[in-house]
């Protein structure tokens, strides 16, 4: 096997938090949530294992190794790889195993062969879902749309439908993801305004009870 | 192709900018090199992420070295020397160029069709020459474009298929830069998204003109009836999607150097360029 530190980006004598956050970040970016429908699924869930695998692996070395740990619970958070579609007993089966197995042009023909009167909110979602394999993004949002009008309640279209309109919206990856841009930018601290701003209040105080903060006004 | 994918700059740091900066200078170099010291003129950041993006997939570094250059003949730069990446860049930016400048002609009127029928000579001499190193993609990019232009010809309504044929191309590109199964994969639907992108953002700046000039536009077409400014936000948010869909693919990669300078160019370069063309800035309007 290879390097566990290196597939956790990390080196051998990094401390255990650094260990923590390093596998927190990674599984973040490769969480099966992100990669929903999506043709490089199998890629992601494969990373994964291997994140997961190099971490359990990192954790047991240290805790039987010298006994410096004092990390006491080798417990992941719990992010498994445990996405892919729930296959359900939907008469539409077989379309999901070849979405999920990228087998998207005979998927389409299928759905197609459906007559327009019988199509219900499965299919639009799986239909969106081989539009989105396709990288046809307008035509999966509005199919996955069409598919959350016909049936408010399901989870599965509801996620799909509130990743692309996410997407839309801000441009940015699923709601978990993190990086060195992906934070909205927020402006931290004090600028130069507050604290003048500040100091005016402060004055205005003083005055109230007959001081004086800052003399000129 | 059309330079909208490029770095934000406010946010590079100097050490990553001088790396970029010496891809630039090294692919524009190669394409004086292989293609004649017309070829320069030619060079953009689109060219530059892609050879940028082989460099990074490589296991070996690539080499630097202080060179000479052209344009600021006193000082020596920093300067990515030849190697496989930069041929191949230089060889695509060819092939797209000569389908451009085809396209071009059959497009624009007199005066600037004058202009395109000037450089055609050079361009196709270039062009036979990417043609000998890489004829798969040029059957593949030719094909694409023939198909580009029937689908403008019929005025096709869905900005998803308006923008295929060039997300096909790029897809070709991409896939080419490695070798191994997995990779190759997601450079496929990266190449997709990014031509899908680059096609949609294209149409946004050329969107007040086409409309002026009764010229076709996916956007107009696909929300017929809306007024302009609807138009325009329907676009961006499609823009968005496709940005958002750019990130978690590129996530995938396993990227043995460079990594901020793409989290960089991808995560708000991209934005930085939709803004910019919103804003009135863009590539047309200079």
């Amino acid at each position: 096997m290879t390097d566990p530190y290196k597939v956790l980006g990390i080196s051998s004598d990094a401390t255990d938090d650094q260990v923590k956050s390093a596998y927190r970040e990674l599984a973040r970016k490769y969480h099966p949530d992100n990669y929903q429908n999506n043709p490089l699924a199998d890629l992601a869930s494969e990373k994964m294992k291997e994140i997961n695998e190099a971490y359990d692996m990192v954790m047991r070395m240290r805790r039987s190794g010298s006994g410096s740990s004092s990390y006491s619970n080798g417990q992941r958070g719990g992010y498994g790889a445990s996405a892919g579609y729930s296959a359900g007993q939907s008469q539409y089966a077989d379309i999901r195993r070849m979405i999920n197995q990228n087998r998207v042009a005979e998927a389409e023909e299928l759905l197609g062969g459906v007559p327009a009167g019988n199509r219900d909110a499965e299919w639009y979602f799986l239909k969106g879902s081989v539009f989105y394999t396709r990288g046809w993004l307008d035509e999966a949002y509005n199919h996955f749309a069409q598919a959350c009008r016909m049936n408010p309640t399901n989870q599965e279209y509801r996620a799909a439908y509130n990743q692309m309109m996410w997407q839309r919206q801000t441009g940015r990856p699923g709601t978990n993801a993190q990086g060195p841009y992906r934070q909205p930018v927020q402006m931290g601290g004090c600028s130069a305004c507050d604290m003048c701003s500040g100091l005016m209040c402060a004055d205005c105080c003083c005055e109230c009870f007959g001081g004086d903060l800052i003399s000129c006004c | 192709m059309f330079g909208y994918i490029q770095p934000f700059k406010p946010m590079l740091r100097i050490c990553e900018y001088d790396t970029y900066k010496a891809v630039y200078c090294g692919l524009c170099k190669q394409l004086s090199r292989s293609y004649g010291p017309f070829a320069r003129m030619t060079l953009s950041y689109d060219f530059t992420f892609l050879a940028l993006l082989q460099l990074a997939l490589d296991e070996k570094p690539p080499q630097f070295e202080r060179q000479n250059c052209l344009y600021n003949p006193l000082k020596k730069r920093p300067c990515c020397v030849e190697c496989k990446s930069l041929q191949f860049s230089a060889s695509a930016a060819m092939l797209l160029l000569y389908y451009k400048l085809l396209d071009n002609i059959a497009d624009e009127r007199y005066p600037k069709k004058v202009l395109y029928q000037v450089a055609y000579p050079f361009v196709r001499r270039a062009w036979k020459k990417a043609r000998m190193l890489l004829p798969e993609l040029d059957e593949k990019i030719g094909g694409q474009m023939q198909r580009q232009a029937l689908l403008e010809q019929r005025q096709c309504s869905s900005v998803d298929e308006a923008s295929e044929p060039i997300a096909i191309c790029l897809s070709a590109l991409f896939c080419s830069i490695s070798s191994e199964e997995g990779e190759r994969r997601i450079l496929e639907r990266l190449g997709y998204l990014l031509g899908r992108w680059i096609y949609l953002a294209d149409a946004l700046d050329d969107l007040d003109e086409d409309r002026a000039k009764g010229r076709y536009n996916p956007f107009i077409f696909m929300w017929d009836g809306q007024e302009a400014a609807a138009q325009k936000e329907q676009a961006i948010l499609s823009l968005n999607m496709t940005v958002g869909e750019i990130i978690k693919t590129f996530d995938q990669l396993h990227l043995h150097r460079y990594q901020d300078i793409f989290c960089n160019v991808i995560q708000l370069g991209l934005q930085a360029t939709v803004r910019r063309i919103v804003a009135g800035e863009g590539q047309k309007s200079k």
